[in-house]
């Protein structure tokens, strides 16, 4: 069993009596690159307000590096880079200043700058202002600040917001390498599902303030495996025929659904049916992909 | 920058004299500007600056995500408004020199005593109000509202500075009230007075402070 560094036990934050955060119990593994997944307004910057010890928490805990964050905010905080929202920076300051007025504060070596601004391949433009950069610089001279105290943890919240499709991919790439490079944990919040799909290795799905699904994109993925559909003359009594036989099925309209399906066992099913007198009209394999699970999730009024 | 230049216009009028009442007429003419109008708003512009940063994006959120305490930031950022004000004051000092020897060649000798114990006063006098300003400066966002509110709290000091029951108990009165030159009590500054500051200045320091730790961000 791996080890668990954030773990969450009924987190909840109301605002007013509007309920933002409602009874959260995340788990986020070590060395997990966990995918904070939710539309807009589901609570995902609230929770990460909460585990950075930026707001309080109206009930519930949070556990992080196995300390009470109430109790121990700044020893957890010292293991843990974020990014909430767009950063700011001072503007008239270069890409390396910004990062020295937070390296004294975090009191870690000057040569350590050299070190993030190379990890996030920003070395060409460190003596550059701030001013000057592109959106994609400015973010990923965030994630090198949040670097910079060699965390163990690394929280962001929609790093890839507002970037084009080449800042997305080197983001994302960036994070992908975090816990195998560099032996960090990231926990990553976004509403788009494809971009989680592409690196996490958990998932937890958030709506409503709600954690409606939480476990490995594996698990995720499994329930997207393909569903045959079959469309006959007599729906129920060929579903009543296909049981008999051993089969699971269920009935969605007039429309027959079978899971876990195979090419031989479709072949089988309409030769077998066909032999039994059943007019087969239409047989398909039908796969939902992980958008269709995490709209399931969400409700279809989920904005993607 | 605006306090000295407006040090160097205001008493012109005064007439030169080698009196010894001179310096004394000199820093009075001054002062009654000065720590009634400019001296508050410069506290609050100067606690505004301090949290200016802060409030660009989402700078607190970066900074208290880092493990520093909030009690240091706060009293830090408290810590420089109070020295850049005592900047301030001295550069005043200097202001009202340069005036008495250039412009009005005053010969008579400095009231050292007088006019320093006059300046120390008055920052000290401030310091309730620099307090204030910096809780309403960290709470709300906007550089403009706390100094909307500053003002607004300036312009009843004109008049209450001449009474003598309300003016001790008023922080927008009180640099006024201690750096008016009067001759008993600790630093010319009246009991009353230095109760009161002493009194608004632990409120307002231990609100703000209270206020900051507790707050969202
Ligand atoms: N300071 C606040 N005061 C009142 N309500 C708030 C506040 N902050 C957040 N909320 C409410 O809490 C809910 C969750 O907001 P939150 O910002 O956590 O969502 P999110 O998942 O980060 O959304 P997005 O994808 O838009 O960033 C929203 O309905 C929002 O209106
Ligand atoms: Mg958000």
């Amino acid at each position: 069993m791996s080890e668990i560094i954030i773990e969450t036990s009924n987190l909840t934050r109301k605002y007013g009596t509007k309920l933002s955060v409602n009874q959260l119990n995340l788990r986020v593994p070590k060395g997990s690159i966990y995918g904070f997944l939710g539309p807009n307004g589901a609570g995902k910057t609230t929770t990460i307000r909460m585990l950075l010890g930026l707001i309080r928490p109206t009930s519930g805990q949070i556990r992080i590096f196995n300390q009470e964050i109430a109790k121990h905010r700044i020893n957890i905080l010292r293991r843990t880079g974020s990014l909430v929202e767009s950063p700011s920076y001072y503007g008239h300051l270069t890409g390396y200043d910004n990062l020295h007025v937070v390296a004294k504060l975090l009191k870690v070596p000057v040569k350590r700058i050299d070190e993030v601004l190379e990890i996030v391949r920003l070395t060409p433009a460190a003596k550059q202002t701030v001013k000057g950069y592109s959106l994609g610089m400015k973010q990923r001279l965030g994630i090198a600040t949040a670097l910079l105290g060699n965390p163990d943890l690394l929280i962001l919240d929609e790093p890839t917001n507002g970037l084009d499709p080449a800042g997305i991919h080197e983001i994302r790439a960036l994070i992908k390498d975090m816990p195998t490079q560099h032996g960090i944990t990231v926990v990553v919040s976004s509403h788009l599902l494809s971009e989680i799909d592409q690196m996490a290795t958990h998932v937890g799905i958030i709506d409503h303030g709600q954690l409606l699904f939480q476990d490995s994109i594996g698990k995720l993925r499994e329930q997207s495996a393909p569903l045959l559909v079959i469309k006959v003359d007599k729906p129920d009594e060929a579903q009543q025929w296909l049981q008999a036989n051993g089969y699971q099925v269920i009935i969605d309209g007039d429309l027959l659904q079978l899971s876990n399906i195979d090419v031989e066992t479709t072949k089988s099913i309409n030769k077998q049916l066909f032999q039994a007198g059943f007019s087969v009209y239409h047989i398909k394999e039908h796969r939902r992909s992980l958008e269709d699970i995490f709209l399931d999730y969400v409700g279809k009024e989920g904005s993607l | 920058m605006l306090v000295v230049l407006i040090g160097f216009v205001i008493p012109r009028n005064l007439g030169p004299s080698s009196h010894e009442w001179s310096w004394l007429v000199l820093y009075s003419a001054m002062v009654q500007i000065y720590a009634i109008v400019l001296l508050p708003m410069v506290a609050g512009i100067l606690a505004s600056l301090c949290c200016r940063g802060e409030h660009l994006g989402s700078g607190w959120k970066q900074l208290l995500a880092l493990p520093v305490s909030r009690t240091v930031v706060y009293l830090s950022k408290f810590f420089y408004t109070l020295l850049f004000l005592a900047l301030v004051q001295g550069l005043v000092l200097v202001a009202v020199l340069v005036d008495g020897f250039l412009f009005l060649h005053l010969t008579a000798p400095i009231p050292w005593q007088m006019l320093i114990k006059g300046f120390i006063a008055g920052w000290i006098a401030t310091i309730p109000l620099a307090a204030l300003q910096l809780w309403v400066s960290t709470w709300w966002k906007s550089f403009g509202a706390p100094f909307a509110l500053n003002i607004i709290l300036t312009i009843p000091a004109l008049a209450i500075s001449n009474s003598s029951s309300y003016a001790p108990i008023y922080p927008w009165a009180q640099p006024m009230l201690a750096m008016r030159p009067t001759k008993n009590g600790l630093l010319d500054v009246t009991p009353e007075t230095m109760i009161t500051i002493t009194i608004a200045g632990i409120t307002f320091i231990i609100g703000g402070w209270l206020h900051f730790i507790k707050r969202d961000v």
